[in-house]
């Protein structure tokens, strides 16, 4: 691994006066969202829906390594560049401090970066860095409203489909709403299975394939397009294989371990789908 | 070398006022402080007889209101349970939830959505089921600026309330009622109605707005 590369971040001929104002400036933005900061870890680490929330910074200073090399050579710092994502990221953090509105602040933390960035390397480097910086977005949870609100339909959605499978296979059952009913059981698809879960995840892996493989841009924004059934798709494979196997074995498939362990095992497929497809779509370059 | 230098200055002057910006904010509205009497609400009214019910700590703890009512109530073979939560200052952790997406988060499946005027003012009805079990709820929210059931107005009342010092007390009321056996979800909920206009007058006299 070159450090050096990140010579052109820390550019150590500036100056002392430079450097200090720099640590200031990072030091005074971390006690700012100190707290902001700590509660997202929290909720990755407790919340099962953003778990993948973990990677995302790793991934991202990842990405920003890879890009440091189109930075160019010196680094034109100028308000001018800061203002747009200040001025919406100050608004963003008055709305929200005055609404005790976390996701709101949390963007308002985003936009304060990004200006901070655009600040002080201008807005060529910012360009180059733009996607490890936007892939950031993908770290913050949704509002509580908004997934509820998506989630009860995607239940619904996945009840229906994997009826349909079901149907296929020959399983003897009846779907009501959101509840499966098989001959000795019954299977809730419950909040945690309507798929939006690996929905959020699937589409973070998408547009992390989609930036790392080179592609068409309209490939790229079809990739993640694709998420979405690939999602639905392995998450009502993942009802289906429940409902077969409760059905053969028992009950004990709807529990502990096995129940977590075919969730795993369908979000991987999910995951190497779109990498495959990715993969397959890198061969398409984008024309120089 | 002065751009980088004036490009930092700038910044750290506008984060650092960002910094005293948030307790001052907080700080403004803190000013106004208001209790609610929900203690003081009837247990009886008419036929209608209730039970003081102990709030699960657990939802509590998520909850943060500064102060709950939780009640049983019993119209002969009828149960029906009202729940009041009143949120003195509404701040990071301690906001008025949603049943929205509070009754998914403990597993209860919304059926069906709809808004109408049960409860002397703008009211939120669902159909909500867990497992075999299926109730019905109307709730409001109840704000210095009137009742209503829309979260996002909730947050913009908020907002201005934040920014202009404003009181920031709110009010949560839900009523419920369980589906019967031999009952319609359209039945159930004409039913649990005509027990919330009966028991909200009892109610409000309990909240400061």
């Amino acid at each position: 691994m070159k450090l050096g590369k990140l010579r052109r971040l820390t550019n150590p001929e500036a100056g002392l006066p430079q450097f200090l104002l720099t640590l200031l400036v990072l030091g005074a933005f971390l006690a700012l969202y100190r707290s902001v900061l700590l509660g997202l870890v929290q909720q990755w680490l407790d919340d099962e829906n953003y778990t993948h929330g973990l990677l995302v910074p790793p991934i991202a200073a990842f990405l920003l390594y890879r890009c440091l090399d189109r930075l160019p050579r010196v680094a034109e710092p100028s308000l001018r560049a800061a203002l747009p994502f200040l001025l919406p990221g100050l608004a963003l953090f008055v709305g929200g401090t005055a609404a005790a509105e976390l996701f709101t602040l949390r963007l308002s933390m985003l936009f304060l970066f990004w200006a901070i960035v655009r600040g002080f390397y201008g807005v060529r480097s910012f360009r180059g860095l733009r996607f490890p910086l936007f892939f950031l977005v993908f770290m913050i949870p949704l509002p509580y409203v908004f997934f509820y609100r998506v989630a009860f339909p995607l239940q619904l959605l996945s009840a229906e489909a994997s009826g349909k499978v079901l149907d296929f296979l020959g399983v003897v059952h009846v779907q009501t709403g959101n509840i499966i009913h098989l001959r000795e059981t019954s299977l809730d698809v419950v909040t945690a299975c309507s798929g939006l879960r690996s929905l959020l995840a699937l589409i973070t892996f998408a547009v992390l394939a989609a930036g790392l493989f080179p592609m068409r841009r309209a490939l790229r924004a079809l990739l993640v397009v694709l998420a979405v059934p690939i999602a639905m798709a392995t998450n009502a494979l993942r009802i289906v294989l429940t409902a077969v196997l409760v059905h053969t074995h028992g009950r004990s498939f709807l529990e502990g371990a096995l129940h977590q362990g075919m969730g795993l095992l369908t979000f991987g497929i999910g995951v190497g789908l779109l990498f495959l497809i990715g993969g397959g779509f890198r061969w398409q370059r984008p024309s120089v | 070398m002065a751009a980088a230098i004036r490009v930092r200055l700038v910044l750290l002057v506008v984060i650092g006022a960002c910094l005293g910006l948030g307790p001052a904010l907080a700080a403004r509205s803190g000013r106004h402080v208001y209790r609610a009497q929900l203690a003081t609400i009837p247990l009886s009214v008419g036929d209608i007889t209730g039970v003081a019910s102990q709030l699960d700590d657990e939802i509590a703890d998520v909850l943060k209101a500064s102060q709950t009512l939780n009640r049983n109530y019993r119209r002969g073979d009828d149960r029906y349970w009202l729940f009041v939560g009143y949120f003195a200052q509404q701040r990071f952790g301690s906001q008025i939830h949603s049943p929205r997406h509070c009754y998914p988060g403990s597993g209860w499946n919304i059926l069906s959505a709809a808004k109408g005027e049960r409860l002397g003012g703008p009211s939120g009805e669902l159909l909500i089921q867990r497992d075999k079990d299926q109730r019905v709820v109307l709730y409001q929210y109840l704000t210095r600026s009137g009742a209503t059931t829309s979260e996002l107005r909730l947050k913009v009342e908020l907002t201005l309330g934040g920014l202009l010092g404003r009181p920031l007390d709110a009010a949560f009321i839900r009523y419920s009622t369980p589906v019967g056996p031999e009952e319609s979800a359209a039945a159930a909920m004409e039913r649990l109605g005509r027990f919330a206009r009966e028991v909200q007058p009892t109610v409000r006299p309990g909240l400061p707005f």
